[in-house]
């Protein structure tokens, strides 16, 4: 048993969450204290996971590798797994019984997928713990305890690969976020908190019962159903449900997704939790709960239903396409900073939506088109990019946002005005993170937006040449969200110029019983990693996640290729 | 010729130790001295411990037949007896502490509590209706008494007994009618062989529909499944808040296991008759109980449109009748009774038992003058949402999925959707708790006593059904297995 296993990663923040339950509400310092050390010990533990992942032989680093000896020669791994039988050694896996009569399993594993979301989960965590250091005092024992609850919770979804598993650390993180912001939040907070979990809910509930559909369909001629993820993709249960209750299951799990991602029209709950969130809360939702989303997607979705994917992917891409105008647009229109952040994620999701919808839409044409596939590949890779950039750079900008907000009381961008000024470091590094979310090249988000539109469109024009359905439709949809990224350019310039540059305004410094200081220690611990993140993924993507993300899904594509191809 | 029936003792003992405690109490609530008064809470107690160490050895003995098949004690039985000695144990708890709030102490509840205890035990375990009768009537007739025990202050009290006493006639009718109806049918009360009698078809098909109809409108009344609900939040409302706490608990799961005992054991094989019939009463049942918990302002009103909607998510494991319907219905059972027990325990905190001070806002900041009954109703309430890890969303999946493998999707569907609108009004109230100044002039609350170890105790058996989410269910797939 290896210390760096992906159980006790999981797990210890819970323990630690414990440990803070236990100690009196007024030993603050113990309380920062074993929150410090608990999300320092699983950021440790999580780079030893990814090291260990790193040292597997490459053809052992996915979740469903089966060995050699455990199948017989003339066998298949999907022949075993409709036997009942259970090959697969998930990286670093691990498998328990855990309710075995209804076939719920305690299955745990990563991949090029799960990886760099879980390390950006626990560098973000260990950020937000020294972040709140000094900013929150109220109630604190339970702030941290809740944190901590969320990290199991997001860590747990990230490497579950039992679907009942997976359910459960998706829904057990809503009660600690609703509580975050119910408490910790703004003055509309109950409101904000109960929307959220609201919305949150219906989509997950929904997915719930496309799941247990799945499930029972998985079962069968004295079989119990089973919840492995491995194993439905294998076995395809969808193939045997008659009339439209596959599309009814697709949708059930797509609403559960796109409203936890949150894909335009279901994104009406983002702005106000983020508006009414602590800081800290804000930069988690952002960073890691909508990543929640569009990582079921992939791990979800595709596998479990794939030529429903295929059937509905061009309604993901259009929905993509108006996100990102959408949210662009009225991004643009925000006098509110955090909102204006709270739009940016929705347009931004949207790029990580456009690829995956393209990659959706040609799954089975994949093994037979190296240039489709190598063009839908580049799609995905860009959008699982997109995702870790967005973490990193809109998890900044929230960071950016509450660090003037404590000194100011305001978010209004009209209050601000010359902050170059009076705070040159604090500006210094908000250009740095609004440029990459702009998608500045040399910084994270171009890279990432790079490959989402480079992808669509090859994929769109290989198909075009191949002479598949809906190519033209996908062409103009990319090229309608590119509008997008002039639009994202323009209002973040414009945030900047509002409130970066022109003359200082005195109102701004009244509100901050006229003095403004610049960067402190910990604000410069919290955001130097994240500036440096930016950076070096801008700079040498492949070496740092890239090549990773790209052995995932062309991996992903191929096998969802060739189980529809036949 | 007359044969003797076989009697096994082991079998009969968890009966007849509460029983037995019942009479003592009684006894000594009118004759005892005063000294002797003040311990009937812990002769209760420890009546009830002892029968639970009876059920443990019955469920260990060679058979769980009993008086010529009279008393059915198989695990379906055992499992719903823990729940309610449990369900006994705290109420008798929290009697002790708050039952002097109403000015009179009636000190008779305690054997009126055992008795009723003894009453739904014989539910649950019952092989012949004439037992299911002895023990619903048992029951009810101590529960009319308790629902009026708040009299001399409270008006509201006596209005909520002489509804209870009249409706709850009224549904005995229904359910003696029926039984008539049954017997009638297949010329036999006791439920294996009327189960014999259905599956060979020699059942006189209308007589049998009638007779399953009645008896569902009668089991209906008690667990209050919407049509026949009109009751519940009146009398949960005015009943001494102690009392109401058992009500909502005891007599409702005791209902819904005389329901498996009729329609599943009974009528398993008439299935296709009464199958849609509950379907439609569990969704209206849902619907109507969530929707009207909304708009509810009093506390015990919205917590008793709330039980009518975990009533109506229990019908769903009826409604389905398989192995996962039992397991949900078993599992939901405990985990209604600790949830539920564990809010109504709240309740007497916050309020005292005076019917006075019911309005949720004086839960307002809560979470600032007594963290533990503000945590423990979170938890409560959290739970009976169906929110993971808590007991709850097992015992909801469980009844769910049911519902799906009897091919009942939409009926799942709604149950869900139903469940997604409880969240409003559980949550309002953690939003009063926590995020809510308190009232003006409101103090910390000390809880001490019996009222703290009942509140522990619902908490521990929740994190104990929720945490190693597992175990319970193996252990009853196990014991259950049918």
């Amino acid at each position: 048993m290896n210390l760096f296993s992906v159980g006790l990663m999981t797990f210890l923040p819970l323990v630690g969450a414990l440990v803070i339950c236990g100690i009196p509400s007024r030993d603050e310092r113990s309380i920062k204290g074993v929150a410090m050390v608990t999300t320092v010990l699983t950021l440790i533990l999580s780079i030893g996971v990814a090291v260990r992942f790193g040292q597997l032989p490459s053809d052992q680093q996915r979740l469903d590798y089966v060995p050699a000896s455990v199948v017989s020669p003339g066998d298949t791994p999907k022949a075993m797994v409709e036997r009942g039988l259970h090959p697969f050694q998930p990286a670093l896996g691990e498998r328990r019984a855990w309710i075995p009569q209804a076939g719920i399993h305690y299955e745990v594993g990563v991949d090029g997928l799960s990886l760099p979301l879980i390390l950006l989960s626990t560098i973000l965590m260990v950020l937000v713990v020294i972040y709140s250091g000094p900013v929150v005092k109220d109630r604190i024992k339970w702030y941290y305890a809740f944190f901590l609850l969320l990290e199991t919770a997001m860590l747990g979804v990230f490497v579950s690969l039992d679907l009942f598993l997976f359910y459960l650390f998706f829904e057990v993180g809503l009660v600690p976020m609703y509580f975050l912001i119910g408490i910790w939040g703004g003055p509309r907070r109950e409101y904000a908190a109960i929307k959220f979990f609201l919305y949150t809910l219906v989509g997950s509930l929904a997915m719930l019962l496309a799941l247990l559909a799945v499930y029972f369909y998985s079962g069968g001629d004295g079989r119990v159903g089973t919840f492995s993820l491995l194993e439905l993709m294998y076995l395809q249960p969808s193939a045997r449900m008659a009339g439209s209750l596959p599309s009814l299951c697709f949708w059930g799990i797509f609403l559960g997704f796109a409203i936890k991602t949150p894909m335009f029209p279901f994104h009406t709950w983002l702005p106000d939790a983020h508006v009414e969130a602590p800081t800290a809360g804000s930069v988690i939702l952002a960073g890691v709960l909508l990543k929640l989303g569009t990582y079921g997607f992939l791990r979800v979705l595709m596998p479990l239903l794939p030529d429903q994917c295929q059937i509905f992917g061009v309604y993901v891409v259009a929905l993509a396409a108006i996100a990102i105008v959408y949210g662009a647009l009225v991004a643009m229109a925000q006098t509110d900073m955090k909102k204006l952040v709270a739009y940016s994620s929705v347009n931004h999701m949207g790029y990580v939506m456009l690829g995956l919808g393209a990659a959706m839409m040609y799954l089975n044409a994949v093994p037979g088109n190296p240039a489709l596939a190598r063009a839908s590949a580049m799609a995905v890779n860009g959008a699982v990019l997109q995702m870790i950039c967005h973490g990193i750079i809109t998890s900044g900008l929230f960071f950016m946002v509450g660090i003037i907000y404590e000194q100011t009381h305001t978010r209004m961008i009209g209050d601000y005005g010359g902050l170059m000024k009076v705070m040159p470091r604090y500006s210094g590094v908000f250009i740095v993170m609004a440029m990459a979310s702009l998608g500045l090249p040399a910084l994270a988000g171009f890279v990432a937006e790079f490959h989402v539109f480079i992808g669509c469109l090859n994929t769109g024009l290989s198909a075009a040449a191949a002479g598949l359905e809906g190519a033209r439709t996908l062409i103009l949809l990319t090229a309608f969200s590119l509008l997008g990224v002039v639009l994202t350019a323009a209002y973040f310039l414009w945030l900047m110029q509002r409130i970066l540059l022109g003359e200082v305004k005195e109102g701004m410094l009244e509100k901050a019983h006229g003095h403004l200081r610049d960067f402190s220690a910990s604000e410069y611990a919290t955001m130097v990693p994240l500036v440096i993140a930016t950076v070096l993924i801008g700079i040498i993507p492949g070496q740092i996640v890239l090549n990773l993300i790209d052995r995932f899904d062309t991996g992903l594509l191929m096998q969802l290729g060739r189980m529809l191809g036949g | 010729m007359y044969q003797v029936p076989d009697v096994h003792l082991l079998t009969f003992l968890p009966f007849v130790a509460v029983v037995l405690t019942g009479l003592v109490t009684m006894v000594l609530s009118a004759f005892g001295t005063e000294e002797q008064q003040a311990r009937l809470p812990r002769i209760g107690l420890l009546g009830l411990a002892v029968s639970g160490i009876a059920l443990l050895l019955a469920g260990t003995a060679r058979t769980n037949s009993s008086f010529g098949g009279m008393l059915n004690m198989d695990g379906t039985a055992v499992w719903f007896h823990i729940v309610f000695l449990i369900t006994t144990a705290l109420t008798v708890a929290l009697a002790a502490d708050h039952f002097k709030d109403l000015g009179a102490e009636h000190r008779e509840i305690y054997a009126l509590l055992l008795f009723a205890c003894m009453g739904m035990m014989l539910m649950a375990a019952a092989g012949n209706l004439v037992v299911l009768f002895i023990g619903l009537e048992t029951m009810s007739v101590a529960l009319y008494i308790m629902a009026a025990m708040g009299g001399r202050r409270q008006e509201s009290s006596n209005e909520a007994a002489l509804k209870y006493l009249l409706l709850g006639a009224f549904a005995t009718g229904f359910l003696v009618y029926g039984m008539a109806l049954l017997y009638g049918a297949t010329g036999s009360l006791a439920v294996a062989t009327i189960s014999d009698t259905v599956a060979a078809g020699s059942a006189h098909v209308g007589y049998l529909a009638i007779g399953l109809a009645l008896l569902t409108i009668g089991l209906g009344f008690k667990v209050a499944l919407v049509p026949f609900h009109m009751w519940a939040p009146d009398v949960y409302e005015g009943s001494p808040t102690v009392v109401t706490a058992f009500m909502a608990v005891g007599p409702k799961l005791a209902g819904f296991a005389a329901m498996w005992r009729i329609l599943h054991d009974a009528a398993l094989p008439a299935q296709q008759q009464w199958m849609p019939v509950l379907a439609v009463l569990a969704v209206v049942t849902m619907l109507v109980g969530n929707l009207a918990a909304l708009t509810q302002t009093n506390i015990k009103r919205l917590l008793a449109y709330s039980s009518i909607a975990h009533a109506g998510y229990i019908a769903l494991g009826v409604m389905a009748g398989n192995q996962t319907g039992l397991q949900g219905v078993l599992y939901y059972a405990a985990t209604y009774a600790f949830l539920s027990l564990a809010a109504f325990t709240v309740v007497l905190i916050a309020n005292g038992d005076t019917n006075e001070q019911l309005h949720i806002d004086e839960l307002r900041g809560l979470g600032k003058r007594a963290p533990l009954a503000a945590a423990s109703l979170t938890v409560a309430l959290v739970g009976m949402a169906g929110i993971p890890p808590l007991s709850g969303f097992l015992g909801k999946y469980l009844l769910f999925s049911a519902a799906v493998q009897s091919g009942h999707v939409a009926v799942a569907a709604i149950g869900v959707l139903c469940s997604v609108i409880s969240v409003y009004y559980y949550f309002r109230l953690i939003v009063l708790m926590y995020m809510q100044p308190p009232v003006e002039g409101a103090q910390q609350i000390e809880i001490t006593g019996y009222t703290k170890c009942a509140l522990v105790a619902t908490l521990v058996g929740t994190i104990i059904l929720s945490l190693p989410i597992g175990w319970p269910i193996v252990l009853m797939a196990g014991w259950c297995a049918v």
